[in-house]
């Protein structure tokens, strides 16, 4: 592994894959050990190597690092201790790793029948990590999301294909971070387009216009790849990029979202009573209330801000509530009798809520609906000053 | 290969932004006159066979005997990138405009990387991000200059309108590209045909802002 090369064929133990299509991607390998072409790029393709299922130590602190080899065996021994996974494992069923661009799956595989253990997608997986414990070869894959993580612990019979899985999982994390990436640029070609036929402005009473569209940032904040090259396969730490099925990142979507919820306060709401919006939101989300009354007491503002005639448009404020505030947000709104969409407490046009970081999301950068929202409360903030004191005006001009 | 129609003229026109703009920059400090008349012959025949650039060019470099030794594709991108002439420089000095210059300077540079990044995929995919930020950032400044057009212009307006919604239209194209290029490594001459066509975009937007605004 060291010199870089590709694992001998041979050493393949239980992999399936078509001799063809490992020798092209062999050749095409570039300098820095990265395949150009990988073997996973098409829809269809997959890989399935022979593992010995161990178990899934549950509760994982997301800021663990499992590239660091102490800190897996310290975790691996405590699910030891609390019997989340066996003190060995007997490999008396057939357990069968199939890995995707889109997913890993574990199963037992039994004759011809399969059973699903789980199935964990690309874009959760935060870390996979090769550890080889006086022989034991060991493969942990970090899962989950900003609350709680998960570790699959997996062995491996032997420390090649340990580390061919570790390496095949980085080309699939290469190939979402790809995919994410020029989705971006789509996304920022499409707004920048739907931006020449009119993004949503205000005007203010001296007739100039004011964009509500956020300050320029590309919209690809925190989630980055770490990319290691294939001949430290046994380490590969992934961030996840949120990136749906779809196709489309979720952070373009929120922003769309958002964008899309401000043209309707436009046409219902004065100037100034967007720039109370704006500071009353961005109040809720930056929330740490000592009491949890004073959060009731904002929410109170906005109610009183939208009044009787357009508390409906309260329900459309929900994938803009921060998570942990979110059931506070929601049972604030039942109080009020506002219903919501479909009659469900889940986002409009079933969107996920915003904010619900994935546990790559690791880093303080503003996402790109962070800065949408300070861009409007900025510039809100400048109309509001621009205005002035209408009274003294109203005075001085009469 | 054979070169399509399409391409020749888009490598005639950079040959003539790129390579004849700066050489003649050069040649109006020693005879003003002379270069002035070459300029003005050379877009006069390229306006009348379109392609007549490229195929200059190409006589020239035959006759050098290095016709064969670059790919001429390639190396406009990377000359697209770092050569500017005084043509393609707005000369307003409002904030505005001297924005909309160094946005397009901006985008033409990091355009210009493509060739020596697209084969180290980590390396390419920063330059993919940083070109959608140039892009966006451009566009705004196109947008700043609209705003800044009298209203009673409207035919400027539309103009300048007009000329944005194709860039955009190439933009599309470009990313087009790039999603051929990962599902296919060999579509990397598509990359930078493509790539070229996005800078001169950029030039045509800023040959429009002179001509409406200047």
């Amino acid at each position: 592994m060291e010199n870089g090369e590709w694992f001998n064929m041979d050493s393949m133990d239980g992999m399936r894959r078509q001799q063809s299509n490992y020798e092209v991607v062999n050749e095409s390998r570039n300098s820095s050990g990265y395949s150009l072409q990988s073997e996973f790029h098409r829809e269809s393709d997959h890989s399935e190597y022979q593992v010995q299922f161990a178990g899934i130590i549950e509760d994982i602190q997301v800021h663990v690092d499992i590239t660091n080899r102490t800190e897996v065996l310290r975790m691996i021994d405590r699910g030891k201790m609390e019997q989340m996974i066996p003190l060995k494992v007997s490999g008396e069923r057939n357990t069968i790793l199939s890995l995707s661009r889109y997913n890993i799956k574990l199963m037992y595989r039994d004759h011809s029948a399969e059973t699903l253990i789980i199935r964990v997608p690309i874009h959760e997986i935060a870390a996979v990590c090769y550890v080889n414990d006086d022989g034991v070869h060991i493969l942990a894959v970090k899962y989950g999301n900003p609350e709680r993580c998960s570790l699959l612990v997996l062995y491996c019979d032997t420390p090649g294909r340990a580390e061919r899985i570790c390496s095949d999982v980085a080309q699939c994390f290469q190939l979402v971070y790809t995919d994410a990436v020029v989705q971006l640029l789509e996304d920022t070609i499409g707004r920048v387009e739907n931006s020449s036929t009119g993004s949503p402005t205000i005007n203010n009473e001296n007739g100039r216009k004011y964009s509500l569209e956020g300050q320029d940032n590309p919209g690809f904040s925190a989630s980055q790849l770490s990319l290691t090259d294939p001949r430290n396969a046994s380490k590969t730490r992934s961030r996840s990029v949120a990136n749906s099925d779809s196709g489309q990142s979720a952070q373009s979507y929120q922003a769309e979202l958002l964008r899309s919820y401000l043209e309707q306060l436009r046409n219902k709401f004065s100037v100034d009573e967007l720039a109370k919006f704006s500071t009353l939101l961005k109040q809720i989300n930056e929330f740490s209330p000592k009491n949890p009354m004073d959060l009731q007491a904002v929410f109170k503002e906005v109610f009183q801000l939208y009044g009787n005639e357009r508390k409906h448009l309260l329900a459309g404020l929900c994938p803009f509530i921060y998570e942990k505030h979110y059931d506070k947000f929601l049972e604030f709104l039942k109080k009020q009798g506002i219903s919501l969409d479909n009659g469900t407490l889940s986002s409009r046009h079933s969107f996920p809520r915003m904010y619900t970081r994935s546990v790559s999301d690791m880093t303080t950068d503003q996402s790109d609906i962070d800065s949408v929202l300070e861009g409007i409360s900025t510039q809100l903030a400048q109309i509001d000053s621009n205005i002035g004191d209408v009274p003294a005006y109203l005075n001085y001009a009469s | 290969m054979t070169m399509g129609d399409s391409n020749k003229n888009l490598y005639a026109k950079m040959i003539v932004d790129v390579v004849l703009g700066p050489v003649l920059e050069k040649l109006e400090k020693k005879d003003v006159s002379a270069a002035q008349t070459l300029r003005a012959a050379f877009t006069k025949v390229d306006n009348t066979l379109p392609g007549f650039a490229y195929d200059y060019v190409k006589g020239i470099l035959k006759k050098a005997e290095i016709h064969d030794k670059f790919d001429l594709c390639e190396t406009l991108l990377q000359l697209g990138g770092s050569q500017d002439c005084e043509e393609l420089r707005i000369s307003r000095q409002e904030p505005t405009f001297q924005e909309l210059n160094k946005c397009a300077t901006a985008l033409k540079k990091i355009l210009s990387r493509i060739p020596e990044q697209i084969y180290d995929r980590k390396q390419f995919l920063e330059t993919i991000k940083e070109i959608a930020s140039a892009i966006k950032r451009l566009l705004d400044a196109v947008n700043r200059v609209i705003a800044e057009v009298p209203a009673a212009d409207n035919g400027s307006k539309q103009i300048l309108e007009d000329r944005k919604k194709e860039f955009v239209r190439y933009s599309k194209k470009f990313s087009n590209m790039l999603k051929e290029f990962f599902r296919d490594t060999n579509q990397n001459q598509s990359v930078f045909i493509s790539a070229n066509y996005l800078i001169y975009q950029t030039n045509l937007i800023l040959r429009t802002v002179k001509q409406e605004c200047c």
